[in-house]
C-alpha cells in the first residue's frame, strides 16, 4: 500500500469547479476534473492508496469493478507528473 | 531596416539589455550577427533579414523579461481593447492577424505579447510574418502587394500594406482570448472554453515563466476570469462569416 500527499511547491487554482495545477519543478499544467479531481483531494498524506480505491467505490457502486484500475492510474500519473509525492 | 523595426518601440528593445545584434552588407548579401552567441548568418533576401532579425529580438526580450509576462502570441486591438491569439506554430496564427487587420482591427504583434503587472497588454510589432509558401493564402488582402518583403523563410508584410494601422497605445486592455486552429478544408466554429482549458493553453504559451514568482500562474489564472475565451477552428478567410470581424469588436467593446 502507498500514501501520496500533494507536491506542496504545487500551485492549484480553482476555475469554476475545476482544478489546475502547475508543477514549477516541470512547468507542465494539469487540468483535474471528474475522477482525477476526486482521487487527488482525498491524497491528503493520511490515506492509502487501497482506502482511497475503497472511498471511490463507496460513492460509485455501479462501477466498483472498473474503479481500482482507474484509480490506480490516475495515482501514477499525478505521481509521474510530480504533482503528489509518496509519504514514506 | 526602417520597415524591421518601424513597430518596435525603443524600450522594448532596451529590456533585451546587453545583446547586441548587428546588421552589414547591402541588398542581397545582408549579415546578421548575435554577438551574444557568435553566430553570424549571410541571408540574401530583405524578408529573410527581417524575419532572422526580428526572431532574435523577440528571443532575446522573452528570455530575458523579468517584469512582465511574455507570451507566444498574436494580438489587435479596436479601440484600445485587445483581443490576444496565443497558438503555438502553424495554428494559423499570423494569417489570422493579417486577416484581422486587413479587416479594421489595430495591429500589435504576431509573435511576442508582453503583458505588465495591470494586465495592460502590448507587443512586438514586427512586420507580419507569413510563411514563404502562405504568401497566397493572404494575397486577397493586400492593398499593396509589392510592400511584400519575400524571403525564402517567411515575407515580411508591412502593416500598411493591408491598409491598417499599428496600435498607439501601449496598455490595451484585454479583451477576449482567441485560440485559433486552422485546417485546410475544415468549417467554421467559434465556442467559449471554460477557464481550465484555457489555462492549460495559455500556460503552453506562457514563455518567460521562469523569470517570474509563481512561474506566472496566478497572473494568468486571474487573466482567464477576467477575460472571455474562444476556441476558434476554420478552414480559410472563406469559412469564416462575413460579419465575424463585426461580431468580435461587438464582443469586446464592453470590456
Amino acid at each position: 500500500m502507498t500514501t501520496y500527499k500533494p507536491n506542496p511547491n504545487c500551485l492549484l487554482e480553482d476555475m469554476d469547479g475545476e482544478l489546475l495545477l502547475y508543477n514549477p519543478e516541470s512547468a507542465v499544467t494539469l487540468h483535474l476534473n471528474g475522477p482525477s479531481m476526486i482521487v487527488w483531494q482525498l491524497c491528503d498524506g493520511e490515506r492509502t492508496d487501497q482506502q482511497i480505491i475503497e472511498m471511490v467505490k463507496e460513492a460509485y457502486p455501479q462501477q466498483a469493478e472498473q474503479i481500482s484500475g482507474d484509480v490506480a492510474t490516475v495515482l501514477a500519473d499525478l505521481h509521474s507528473q510530480g504533482a503528489l509525492e509518496t509519504v514514506a | 531596416m526602417q520597415i524591421a523595426l518601424a513597430g518596435l518601440r525603443p524600450e522594448k528593445v532596451h529590456r533585451a539589455q546587453g545583446v547586441k545584434l548587428t546588421v552589414s552588407g547591402n541588398a542581397g548579401e545582408w549579415r546578421l550577427k548575435d554577438h551574444s552567441s557568435d553566430v553570424s548568418r549571410k541571408l540574401s533576401t530583405d524578408g529573410d533579414l527581417i524575419y532572422h532579425l526580428t526572431d532574435r529580438i523577440v528571443f532575446h526580450i522573452a528570455d530575458k523579461a523579468e517584469e512582465q509576462h511574455c507570451l507566444h502570441a498574436a494580438a489587435v486591438a479596436h479601440d484600445g481593447v485587445a483581443i490576444l491569439i496565443p497558438a503555438n506554430s502553424g495554428a494559423g496564427k499570423s494569417s489570422l492577424t493579417t486577416w484581422l487587420v486587413a479587416n479594421g482591427f489595430d495591429y500589435i504583434t504576431d509573435e511576442l505579447i508582453l503583458m505588465g503587472q495591470a494586465e495592460q497588454i502590448d507587443g512586438l510589432g514586427r512586420p507580419i510574418q507569413i510563411k514563404a509558401n502562405g504568401i497566397e493564402a493572404i494575397s486577397g488582402l493586400l492593398r499593396e502587394p509589392d510592400a511584400v518583403l519575400k524571403g525564402s523563410l517567411a515575407n515580411a508584410v508591412p502593416i500598411s500594406s493591408l491598409g491598417g494601422s499599428v496600435a498607439s497605445s501601449a496598455e490595451n486592455k484585454a479583451g477576449m482570448i482567441l485560440f485559433p486552429q486552422y485546417r485546410l478544408g475544415i468549417g467554421f466554429s467559434f465556442e467559449q472554453l471554460s477557464g481550465a482549458e484555457a489555462g492549460m493553453m495559455l500556460m503552453a504559451n506562457h514563455v518567460n515563466a521562469r523569470n517570474l514568482e509563481g512561474h506566472g500562474f496566478r497572473a494568468m489564472m486571474k487573466l482567464i476570469r477576467n477575460t472571455p475565451c474562444y476556441r476558434l477552428e476554420y478552414g480559410g478567410f472563406n469559412s469564416l462569416p462575413e460579419n465575424f470581424a463585426a461580431s468580435l469588436k461587438e464582443k469586446i467593446s464592453s470590456k
